[in-house]
């Protein structure tokens, strides 16, 4: 940690919220619902907040990441908001800004997912979320 | 003289408007980007999309 808060780890960019660090709600209730918007973990892949806990999904092209995604389910993610970009899933969660990002462009999004697949496959399992 | 410049002049206006096929071609496929293209743009559009899956503090 510094003065300016974690820094960045290039060599696990992408890797989601690590499978092996505990971010739990049972602490984060109170403090949400009285005084904090949000509560996030010190590498910031984890958060809290009204719609429960969250964690930074793994984005490289591992099986445990998005090995399996489709061009297209990964274009339904980022425009729609749903979970593996696959219909009847859990909207993803705050705070990946995706409202932010979808109205870009087609090409824009293949080239997002054609650079992501060149990435090293990073094998995390990230948790899943939870209610608070 | 006057009819040899005259023909050269023709000859080459003529020949300025007349593109080999393969010239057309090698436009439409040099504006097209290549996968490397491609990926370099992601690359740089994955740049924007950081937030928080890429702050991870050194161990």
């Amino acid at each position: 940690m510094t003065p300016q808060g974690p820094v960045l780890d290039m060599a696990r960019r992408f890797m989601g919220h690590p499978a092996d660090e505990p971010f739990s709600a049972a602490d984060k209730k109170e403090l949400i619902q009285s005084q904090f918007v949000a509560v996030f973990s010190p590498g910031m892949t984890a958060a809290a907040g009204p719609w429960g806990v969250s964690f930074a999904a793994n984005i490289t092209p591992d099986d445990t990441g998005i090995g399996a995604w489709t061009e297209a389910q990964f274009i339904k993610a980022i425009r729609e908001g749903k979970s593996k970009g696959m219909e009847g899933t859990r909207p993803i969660l705050p705070p990946m800004p995706w409202p932010s990002y979808k109205n870009m462009t087609d090409e824009d999004l293949k080239a997002l997912f054609a650079y992501l697949k060149t990435i090293k496959p990073i094998n995390n399992t990230v948790p899943k979320p939870q209610s608070l | 003289m006057t009819a040899s410049v005259l023909t050269v002049g023709l000859f080459a206006l003529t020949n300025c408007n007349q593109q080999p096929a393969a010239d057309n071609q090698t436009t439409a496929e040099a504006s097209a980007p290549s996968d490397a293209d491609i990926v370099k743009r992601g690359e740089y559009l994955s740049n924007i999309l950081v937030a928080t899956t890429a702050t991870h503090p050194k161990r």
